[in-house]
């Protein structure tokens, strides 16, 4: 056996040997001891979520059957604590009115949002930020598009808005605002941060096909050239659809990593898929984070298709986790 | 083998796989009843709306074709009601589509087997012929346009059809209200099916059955009020 074969040996046994097999969504996973990190009845979070050193999150699109919108937000508490994150990245549409009923315009609803993001007074998201506190759950990064439009790279937010949308950020308890926003509006964005002591993150899809899109290493780049305080949400499942080296990514640009969203999909634009039958190489990636202690938030997301409750499956997705960075 | 024993043993096999996709849903844990819905009364639509699950479609196109965000609208889709049994559906499944305006490109789904683009094909459709269904019902009925309803009925009926035949005297048979269903739900194909082997016991039904689904899917309320007005002159 020479070195090559016994490196390839050893990749694909080590997660055998760690009980690591796939969250498959087709087969309930008998070897899965999911362990909840809360007390459900209780309402609280009852750990920091952090395992061997490593910070973990929630990215709560996960939850896909629960509409984003405001009313629903005890529901989202509820199974982040159920989940056992003690942190989470929080889309705007978790706190913000929706404004498009029947018969409003797309304009008129959009000025609505603007004028109701600027008016807002920082009781409101004090209120919010203690509906958090109180489950035991910190808000990590705040997500808000700040680009309505991604076909012509038009950005419609005023300045006021957009300090508005920092300010609310900041009383939640995030550190950062983050978006999926291209690079025109990112160049746009990156004075902004600065003057509220935090940073913007931008967070890669798998688009090759526009130039304005973060997507790749060079994409990332030319955002951090905007600004020191614009920094990567890496999330590897697009990175790895888009043909991507996570681990070489890692550990090229930890430095300007904030947080990951950590999910599993196939390469060449492959679909996502459950921890472990994708390409993404999760276990090396939480390996480097935990042996590197770098401060990096790992938030959990998903997108592969399961039949069973995403309360559920983020469970398994987290075990999957804790197995391996035993 | 005399005709007798095999149809026992296409009996027992239908009975075995319709048993065995209609547990499926129950022997997964948590099966997320609140989220995909109750099981469908005909197992293998139940079998062709988890596949479409399990493949993350619905999180895009939405469990009952309602897009969510920036994916296509699968009811409005012209290239989807074109297609038979996923022969339009399948390429696009299996390439994805990676040049688009879109933040996020369709992905491609290279390792789909072919009866997993079937089953999703499938599941796509019968939506469509649901939705579809109760648009065309809920909507009053209008007079309709002979002379468009005779040529709706040259291009899509007579291949299968005769004015002659079967349909001699349709027009006395049933009234309008009883054709209209006839044609949006006929009664020979309201027998649920248990497993795919009734229809490959029976091509011609089977054959049937997706002409009008497929006709289903793609009516617009004039097209019915016309083949109807046709119809009725029909005695």
């Amino acid at each position: 056996m020479n070195r090559r074969d016994f490196a390839k040996t050893v990749l694909i046994s080590t997660p055998t040997l760690l009980g690591l097999h796939s969250c498959s969504s087709r087969e309930p996973n008998s070897n899965s001891k999911a362990t909840l990190e809360s007390d459900p009845s209780e309402g609280k979070v009852q750990s920091s979520s952090v395992v061997n050193g490593v910070q973990f999150g929630i990215q709560p699109f996960c939850y896909h059957d629960l509409v984003m919108n405001r009313e629903n937000r005890p529901e989202l508490i509820r199974r982040i604590v159920k989940n056992g994150f003690s942190v989470v990245e929080l889309h705007a549409t978790w706190c913000e009115p929706r404004f498009n009923e029947a018969g409003v315009s797309v304009v008129d609803a959009r000025e609505k949002l603007r004028e109701w993001r600027i008016n807002t007074p920082p009781d409101y998201y004090q209120a919010i930020r203690s509906e958090f506190d109180q489950a035991g759950v910190s808000i990590f990064t705040y997500y808000v598009n700040m680009d309505v439009s991604y076909q012509n790279n038009f950005i419609d937010y005023t300045d006021e808005e957009i300090d508005a949308t920092f300010k609310a950020a900041k009383i939640l308890g995030a550190q950062g605002c983050i978006g999926s926003q291209g690079l025109n509006a990112t160049r746009r964005l990156a004075p902004f941060p600065r003057k509220y002591d935090m940073f913007m993150s931008v967070h890669n899809h798998s688009n090759l096909s526009d130039p304005d899109a973060i997507n790749t290493e060079e994409s990332f780049v030319q955002a951090f050239s905007f600004s020191p305080e614009i920094m990567a949400t890496f999330d590897t499942r697009h990175f790895t659809a888009a043909n991507g080296d996570c681990l070489a990514f890692l550990e090229r640009h930890h430095e300007r990593i904030r947080n990951i969203h950590l999910g599993d999909r196939r390469k060449n634009q492959g679909r996502s898929a459950p921890f472990g039958e994708g390409d993404t190489p999760i276990i090396e990636i939480l390996r480097m984070v935990k042996d590197n202690k770098w401060p990096i938030t790992v938030m959990l997301e998903f997108e592969h298709g399961t039949l069973r409750t995403s309360v559920k499956e983020v469970q398994l997705m987290f075990d999957y986790c804790k197995r391996a960075l035993v | 083998m005399n005709r007798r024993s095999f149809s026992a043993i296409c009996v027992l096999l239908n009975g075995a796989l319709a048993f065995t996709v209609s547990v499926r849903a129950q022997s997964i844990a948590d099966y997320d009843s609140a989220y995909i819905g109750r099981p469908l009364p005909d197992p293998i639509m139940q079998h062709n709306k988890e596949t479409f699950v399990l493949y993350g479609c619905a999180y895009c196109h939405g469990m009952y074709l309602k897009p969510v965000g920036e994916a296509a609208d699968l009811r409005k889709s012209p290239m989807v009601g074109a297609d038979i049994n996923g022969n339009l559906i399948g390429a696009i499944l299996r390439a994805g589509i990676p040049q688009t305006p879109k933040s996020s490109p369709m992905p491609q789904f290279a390792d789909l087997s072919d009866q997993e683009v079937r089953a999703i094909a499938a599941y796509i459709h019968y939506c469509r012929a649901s939705e579809n269904y109760k648009e065309l019902t809920n909507e009053p009925t209008g007079s309709g346009n002979l002379a468009a309803g005779q040529a709706f009925y040259q291009k899509n009926c007579a291949s299968c059809h005769s004015t002659d035949k079967d349909f001699a005297a349709i027009g006395k048979k049933y009234n309008a209200n009883e054709l209209r269903e006839q044609l949006l739900n006929p009664a020979r194909f309201r027998i649920p099916r248990t497993s795919k082997l009734v229809d490959l016991n029976d091509t011609k039904t089977s054959e049937g059955r997706t002409k009008h689904q497929v006709l289903l899917e793609n009516y617009k309320k004039t097209d019915v009020d016309n083949i109807v007005s046709y119809l009725q002159t029909l005695k």
